[in-house]
């Protein structure tokens, strides 16, 4: 964080290079822009084909730019209603992209803020309390980062079948809420830069370790704690292999799971407008989500890269 | 430091023990439960047989899973697709250190650019997927349109050798060319991967120190000399980061792959070429969970291999000081 806005202060050291220098200024622009439209453009095709009439896909021979008369607003109205990509839940039909929706936002909002809590809470044990033993487990916390154990997430699946966990959310829901490595590691560099005085004091005044955390360390560390919940959010969110290994109940699907699931259910090609829709319909949560919180998004995803 | 201060604290520095314990405890406890315990349990099977996903039925059987494994072709060829996965992240990395240069001038639009490229990278897997299938689909993909539009109806000879089937010039089917499959999704998959190392090197890139461009300056040099001598050096921890990271995604390539070879569980795309480890040990899980178990710890391994060989080679080329 320190380094960071050292950091930015010296921003504009790059300005100094481009003064004056129009050709420089040009090859810029061209590099820029030019990715940009790389970045963006398979946005706008499947915009383009979500609002494409059914009867214009079909009729399309190669790829064709629809104009005004061909477009519609009724795949994504279908994508929200359409009763092809149903799943039943006690007998009555729902649709699979709104459940989808509800089944992430329970099954990763709880996780987020509890995994944040504790992982924040293990940082000021960490940072600021002494204990026997605190650079062992602090040593063992922090090698754990650099272990590829995602290898190993499909025979996970016997661990979970063994406890009986499949076919219930429990499998993508419990194991974060224990926090993560990474995000101890980041909050516990993160508070002890906060200054111990504070904590001595508040402990003078007769605050227990907990109140210390909750009503001192936690407030002082809003951006921090905020930048990485955001990550772990976003991370729940798009997460696919978890659910398509453990969730077997399509009642609990999760969004990414359901959106696999939709895009099996349409498998004619005039109905990729609808795919396109709902694919759209997916994103956009996130998407609006990163461009208003984008500065929150940059701190962490900055402080992944700390541990270099 | 009167006595009852000294007694408080004390009691408040014995207090710290167990709070601390608990505190500093939760994550580990995570850790073994949901890590170290399936861990245990996946390497321990490596050495036998079992019945479905039933434990009960397990029986030693001492290293055969192993020979079987390192004898089947599927396995060698699956980790070389994981391996050729991973030159989607060191094209990512060339794109970000290009492109994270050029924003670093902050030209006028630059903010707003750079919150543009990060949008590919916060969209799931499944939906890069299924817009790139999109992108890609031979009958309607506005991919080959684009081509054809630029080399004309003969592009898939002329671009890819691909021969015409009795004198038509069909469009190149990007899912079924066993040598374009892979190169497809390493292209989908620097796409979407770019925008993060672009953000990290961003964060390297305006931390430089001035003076060193200054000086740079003073001795004659140019632009381009500038950035070989004073800007790569200075961003290269994170550069090497960034291709730790990438090494260690890029071999466990799955989502994408999964997506695109099909639903179909008989096939891994044109000549399994979308066969990945990841995805082999995925579908072998269900069929024989203690072979999917030995390639999944011998692809820990290998990517465990592959981050210190990594380490060892950085001290020749990442720059500390």
């Amino acid at each position: 964080m320190a380094d960071m806005t050292s950091a930015r202060k010296k921003r504009g050291s790059a300005r100094h290079l481009r003064k004056g220098d129009l050709f420089g200024d040009i090859v810029t622009y061209v590099v820029l822009i030019f990715y940009a439209v790389i970045q963006m453009f398979p946005f706008a095709i499947i915009l383009l084909t979500a609002l494409s009439k059914q009867t214009f896909l079909i009729e399309a021979l190669g790829f064709r730019v629809p104009g005004f008369s061909d477009m519609t607003f009724d795949n994504f109205v279908e994508a929200v209603t359409s009763d092809v990509a149903y799943i039943y839940i006690n007998g009555q039909p729902v649709n699979s992209l709104l459940l989808g929706f509800w089944n992430t936002l329970w099954q990763t909002l709880p996780t987020t803020v509890i995994g944040l809590f504790v992982s924040g809470l293990a940082g000021y044990a960490y940072a600021k309390l002494n204990f026997r033993g605190k650079g062992i487990m602090y040593a063992i916390q922090v090698a754990i980062i650099a272990l590829p154990l995602a290898t190993l997430t499909m025979p996970s699946y016997l661990f979970y079948y063994t406890i009986g966990w499949t076919d219930t959310a429990l499998p993508v829901v419990i194991p974060g809420m224990f926090g993560s490595a990474v995000t101890v590691f980041y909050l516990t560099q993160f508070f002890r830069t906060l200054p111990t005085e504070i904590v001595e004091a508040a402990r003078i005044d007769g605050m227990g370790s907990f109140g210390i955390y909750v009503r001192i360390i936690l407030p002082l560390s809003v951006p921090a704690v905020v930048a990485q919940g955001v990550l772990s959010f976003v991370g729940g969110y798009n997460n696919f292999l978890g659910a398509l290994l453990y969730i077997t109940d399509e009642t609990l699907y999760p969004l990414q799971r359901a959106l696999y699931f939709i895009n099996g259910c349409y498998d004619d090609f005039s109905m990729a407008g609808v795919i396109c829709a709902s694919t759209l319909i997916a994103m956009l949560p996130l998407i609006i989500i990163y461009i208003i919180g984008r500065k929150q998004f940059r701190v962490g995803i900055a402080s992944g890269a700390v541990k270099a | 430091m009167t006595e009852v201060a000294r007694k408080s604290h004390k009691r408040s520095r014995l207090n710290n023990q167990w709070e601390g314990y608990i505190y500093a405890g939760i994550p580990l406890l995570g850790f073994a439960l949901f890590s170290l315990v399936p861990a245990v349990i996946s390497l321990v099977i490596c050495f036998g047989d079992m019945v479905g996903y039933n434990l009960s039925t397990f029986e030693f059987a001492g290293l055969h899973n192993f020979v079987d494994v390192l004898t089947d072709q599927n396995f060698w060829h699956a980790l070389g697709v994981s391996f050729y996965a991973t030159l989607s992240q060191i094209l990512a990395l060339l794109v970000a250190i290009i492109v994270a240069v050029f924003l670093n001038r902050d030209v006028r639009g630059s903010k707003f650019l750079s919150v543009i490229y990060f949008i590919p990278y916060i969209c799931s897997s499944v939906a890069t997927s299924l817009m790139w299938q999109r992108m890609f689909n031979p009958d309607y993909g506005v991919v080959n349109a684009l081509l054809k539009a630029i080399f004309g109806e003969r592009y898939g000879e002329i671009l890819f050798g691909i021969e015409p089937i009795g004198g038509v010039y069909l469009d190149v089917n990007w899912f079924n060319e066993p040598d374009l499959f892979m190169p497809m999704l390493i292209i989908i998959m620097a796409w979407s991967s770019a925008g993060y190392g672009i953000v990290v090197l961003g964060a390297a890139l305006v931390s430089v120190d001035e003076v060193l461009y200054e000086a740079a300056k003073l001795d004659g040099a140019g632009s381009v000399r500038q950035f070989f001598s004073v800007t790569l050096p200075q961003i290269t921890p994170t550069v090497y980061f960034l291709l730790m990271l990438g090494l260690v995604n890029g071999l466990q390539t799955f989502d994408i792959a999964m997506i695109f070879v099909g639903d179909a569980w008989s096939g891994y795309g044109p000549d399994n070429m979308g066969m990945t480890l990841m995805l082999y040990i995925y579908r072998q899980s269900p069929l024989h969970m203690p072979y999917a178990s030995v390639m999944s710890w011998l692809l820990f391994l290998v990517i465990f291999a592959v981050q210190k060989l990594n380490e060892l080679l950085s001290k020749r080329w990442v720059f500390n000081g």
